[in-house]
């Protein structure tokens, strides 16, 4: 069974190399797939295990993203990661 | 836009002398200095700032591939390298595995005449693609000479 959330990307530098690395250290620590995509949109689907395809999304501000996850934990993680998308990866203003 | 120009060849490596990600940072610090792109007096400022990006969270993205991007005051214009260490640099990647490629980026706090922020995310995807591509990474540590190491940047640009 997949679970899914939506989430949106608050910070202002977007998702740049930090908030990735942030998403995947938590989606390594569980056993479950993660697949993320832009809302809406149905081929620019990404691993959300790996930085370098959750850069390619090119995720700015405002952009509302699709999480799936399938597997052990998935529940948890879905959570743990709409809490971070939430608090803006912890970012000051202008963060890189 | 021609990402790919942005790296500009005196201020790569091809192959890194450095055995430990620290001295891999000096290096590469060292050589944009060296290659005449920034003004002197702000190489120590790139060098901490490259330190100081590495206790935030590694730069080590996976497949081998390292990206150091930070902001430095007094900058114009965004400068780049690409620095290859084939034996491979412990950099507490988030695959664990050793680094072989860096793409380092060092850029502008603000917008200036030659640099708009707003580029930042697209040449990151773009940086992001290439070092994804399998056929990217094999011949990027195959290369001979530095301009066919930044050649492939051009030759793969449209990945």
């Amino acid at each position: 069974m997949t679970n899914c959330r939506n989430v949106t990307v608050v910070n202002e530098a977007g998702l740049h190399a930090r908030p990735c690395h942030a998403i995947v250290s938590m989606a390594m620590s569980h056993a479950c797939s993660l697949r993320i995509r832009p809302a809406g949109e149905g081929t620019r689907e990404v691993n959300g295990k790996s930085i370098l395809e959750l850069m390619t999304l090119e995720a700015r501000q405002g952009t509302e993203l699709e999480l799936s996850a399938n597997g052990g934990g998935a529940e948890e993680l879905l959570s743990g990661l709409a809490e971070l998308f939430a608090s803006g990866f912890g970012e000051r203003e202008g963060a890189s | 836009m021609d990402w790919y120009k942005r790296f500009k060849s005196k201020a790569c490596i091809l192959k890194m002398k450095a055995e430990s990600k620290e001295e891999a940072l000096d290096e590469v610090a060292a050589q944009i200095v060296s290659s005449g792109l920034v003004s002197e007096d702000l190489g120590e400022s790139i060098r901490q700032a490259l330190h100081d990006r590495e206790t935030l969270a590694s730069t080590g993205v996976g497949m081998n591939v390292a990206i150091p991007h930070v902001k430095v005051e007094g900058l114009t214009e965004a400068v780049c390298s690409l620095a290859v260490c084939a034996d491979g640099l412990e950099w507490r990647a988030v695959d664990g595995a050793p680094v072989q490629i860096l793409f380092t980026v060092i850029r502008p706090h603000g917008p200036t005449e030659e640099y708009n922020p707003e580029e930042h995310l697209e040449m990151m995807r773009w940086i992001a693609k290439l070092a994804r591509a399998t056929d990217f990474r094999a011949f990027a540590l195959q290369a001979k000479t530095k301009p066919q190491l930044v050649g492939l940047l051009k030759e793969m640009s449209s990945i």
